[in-house]
Formats: structure tokens, C-alpha cells, sequence
């Protein structure tokens, strides 16, 4: 090579660093995400991370570390609706096309339910993940996807509109501990409780911007600053 | 020196656009890796920010290819879709960069740039430096190995862009290195 014109670099030398910079050929492992957005309005952040490594459970293996609501017996009101059933079977198998494992609806637990009538499930995957479902009165039904809850990603963050009619919602699982979660929407700072290791907030278009967890003991955790 | 596809790819891409569910699965394996570089350069490599447009920009390729209309430009089409995707998602770092600390990740930094010093490593700092259409002209000229008139068509701009964004890009890389204390080695195009 020659130094001749030093005013541009050479296009063999950027051709290599773009070859050698390009990395593995398939996208390095995230969680999965999973928006519903039929009017184009509605946005989605998952917010989910690796494992949490931590207490042992008695009564065997407990595919919801961390949430304490979903770890009970499989009874009657787990069964998971219709509606949701076919979802999965659709989403999943683009889970698995993507190296994510595929959801299993036997793990599902139901978790809880908003005055509204939106009913919260969590399902397990093949790949050791954590799955968000929600089915609301009116039949409709989502899915937000990830890794298990851990202690720098207490919470996750979806958010959904069905249809002009119905106002936005966000919401999310937040792990034990966990006691509200508080942010500014739409500049207006709010804070949602937490029940049933689940957190939501109906009323207000827009992202969610500097969300805050705060924690049973007092303390506060600041997960997305500024955004 | 640039990537390429398989020749039967459009029959493929013609199957998959039909209908045919296996050929379109077996398309997006085949495409899988062209598009995932592709983003990943556009964005920024060292980033979860670049994974994760890889992996929308696969999903709007799944969802996009019944609505292919030229099969034969298969590779052109999913290229425009990485593309919009990438430059969407580059932008967006861009300006939060601006508000906080660029969202590198330690973890795949150690693995894109292992082993990586001085120059080759100046070099890939600089090209994150550029901004993004510069880049996504480079990456789809040098690393996808489209035309120029390609890269216009993808782009949506003129041959006198994708000419001047590239010279542009290169020149400001030659900047950027003298800037780190490299002398930035050049050679006459058509000796290339």
C-alpha cells in the first residue's frame, strides 16, 4: 500500500475494518420483544434481563423466580383463554425461528386482574424465559417477552392501545420487593402501586420517561434516566 | 471482499412471497446474516441497541416478504428494510448520546474488539463517529457490495449522494485517524 492522497482513506482499508467488524452472523442474544400495536400508537420496551440466582424453592423447580404471585399450584383459573391460546402458538413459533425457545402454556399462572377486567398471566419458555400475557375483557390479548426479573431489572415496561376508543395503558411485572413504580407521563410524575407483582398505569398517551422502582426497604432504583 | 448470496435466492424470495412458508424460513436463514452485519455496522457495533435493531429489522423482513414485489431484487429489498430499520435506531442513539453516556456495552466490546489495538481499533471508533447515512453508505458499498446505483436506489438519493456521502465518509475517517495519531494509508481507486 502507498501513501498517495492522505486527505481520504483508502476503500480497501475501510472495506476490511467494515469486514472485520461485522461480528457473528446472527444477532447477539436479547430479549425477545413482542409489541402489539394495531394503531400504530402503541410502543413497547422490555425491559428484562438474565437470571435470578438466588433463594430455593422448596416445593421443586419455580419458573418465575422472583414473583412470588405466580408461584402456586396450576388450578382452574390458570387455564388460559382462547384468544391467548392462539397468539402463542403464532408467536412462538417466530420465538423459535430467532433462537428463543418456544413459550409453554402448561407453566402459565394466572397473576392478577385490573378493574378494567385486563387479566395478567405469566408463561415460561424452553430457553429459561419469562413471558408477560395479558388478556383484556373485550378478547384482545398480548404478549411481552424476556429473561427472568433480576435485581437491575426489577421491572418490565409494555405498553398497549387496542383501538382509538380505549385509552392507552402501560404496565409491567415488577419482582418482589418491588412495592411502586413511578415515572413522568405525558410531564406529569406518577406513581402506581404494585400489587400482585404487577404494575400499570391507564389513562395518558407517550412514553413512559424516568422510571423509578422503589423498593419495600425505602430505597429507589432509577432504571431509564432522561428517556 | 463483500458478501454474497446464494444464486437461487430469488427463486426462493418468488416462493416465499407466494406463500410457501419453508422458502420463506429458508430465505431469512439465507438472509439472516447480510442483514444482521448490516444493522449491526449501521448502528454501531458494541451495542445492545445494534442487536436489537437486527433483530426488528429480521422481523419487518418476516412480516415484509408477502408483499415482496419483485422477487428478483430480493436482496436490494431486504437491504432498504435493514437499512430504514438501522438508520431509525442509529439516529435515535445519536441523540440520546447526547443526554447521557453512548449505551456501549463492556460485554460485546470485549467480544467485537478482541484482541483489537491501535489502528484497526482508531479505525473502528472512527467510523461510529460517523454519521449514520455516511456509514449506511459505506456498509451497503463496501460491505454488502452493492452498486452505486444500488446503494442510491436502497438509500433513496441520488448517484451524486451515495458518491459524495462515501468520499465524505472516507474523508472524515482520514481525519479522524490523523486525529489519533495514525497516517492514513490511501490508494488510487482504480487500483482497488
Amino acid at each position: 500500500m502507498t501513501t498517495q492522497n492522505a486527505s481520504a482513506i483508502s476503500l480497501d482499508e475501510l472495506a476490511n475494518t467494515l469486514k472485520s467488524y461485522a461480528g457473528p452472523a446472527h444477532p447477539r442474544r436479547l430479549p425477545v420483544r413482542h409489541r402489539r400495536r394495531p394503531w400504530r400508537i402503541a410502543w413497547a420496551a422490555a425491559a428484562l434481563v438474565l437470571a435470578f440466582v438466588g433463594a430455593a424453592y422448596a416445593a421443586g423447580f419455580n419458573p418465575f423466580p422472583g414473583i412470588a404471585a405466580a408461584n402456586h399450584p396450576a388450578t382452574s383459573t390458570d387455564t388460559l383463554p382462547a384468544s391467548l391460546t392462539a397468539h402463542i402458538a403464532e408467536f412462538s413459533s417466530g420465538m423459535e425461528r430467532y433462537g428463543h425457545g418456544r413459550l409453554l402454556p402448561d407453566t402459565a399462572r394466572f397473576i392478577t386482574q385490573l378493574p378494567s377486567g385486563m387479566r395478567f398471566y405469566t408463561i415460561a419458555t424452553s430457553a429459561g424465559g419469562l413471558c408477560l400475557a395479558t388478556v383484556r375483557s373485550s378478547g384482545g390479548s398480548g404478549l411481552e417477552c424476556g429473561g427472568s426479573l433480576s435485581k437491575s431489572r426489577p421491572i418490565t415496561i409494555a405498553s398497549e392501545r387496542p383501538n382509538r376508543a380505549t385509552p392507552p395503558v402501560s404496565y409491567g411485572l415488577a419482582m418482589d420487593g418491588v412495592t411502586a413504580v413511578s415515572f413522568k407521563a405525558h410531564g406529569h410524575q406518577t406513581t402506581v402501586p404494585v400489587k400482585d407483582n404487577v404494575w400499570a398505569y391507564e389513562g395518558q398517551n407517550g412514553a413512559l420517561r424516568s422510571v423509578t422502582v422503589h423498593w419495600r426497604n425505602g430505597s429507589m432504583q432509577t432504571l431509564i434516566d432522561g428517556r | 471482499m463483500t458478501v454474497t448470496v446464494r444464486p437461487d435466492i430469488v427463486d426462493l424470495a418468488r416462493r416465499a412471497s407466494a406463500g410457501e412458508t419453508a422458502a420463506a424460513d429458508e430465505l431469512l436463514r439465507e438472509l439472516e446474516p447480510l442483514v444482521v452485519r448490516t444493522v449491526r455496522l449501521v448502528v454501531g457495533s458494541g451495542s445492545w441497541a445494534a442487536e436489537d435493531a437486527a433483530q426488528d429489522a429480521l422481523l419487518d423482513i418476516d412480516r415484509g416478504i408477502a408483499s415482496l414485489r419483485d422477487p428478483r431484487a430480493v436482496k436490494e429489498w431486504a437491504l432498504r428494510v435493514a437499512t430504514r430499520r438501522a438508520l431509525k435506531v442509529s439516529r435515535r442513539e445519536r441523540l440520546l448520546s447526547l443526554r447521557r453516556a453512548p449505551g456501549l456495552d463492556p460485554e460485546l466490546l470485549a467480544e467485537s474488539s478482541e484482541a483489537e489495538t491501535g489502528r484497526s481499533a482508531a479505525m473502528k471508533a472512527a467510523f461510529d463517529l460517523l454519521p449514520p447515512r455516511l456509514r449506511a453508505t459505506a456498509v451497503l458499498r463496501l460491505y454488502a457490495g452493492l452498486s452505486e446505483d444500488e446503494t442510491a436506489g436502497v438509500l433513496g438519493c441520488s448517484l451524486g449522494t451515495v458518491k459524495s456521502n462515501l468520499h465524505d465518509a472516507r474523508k472524515r475517517l482520514a481525519g479522524e485517524l490523523r486525529e489519533r495519531g495514525f497516517e492514513p494509508t490511501t490508494l488510487p481507486k482504480e487500483a482497488t
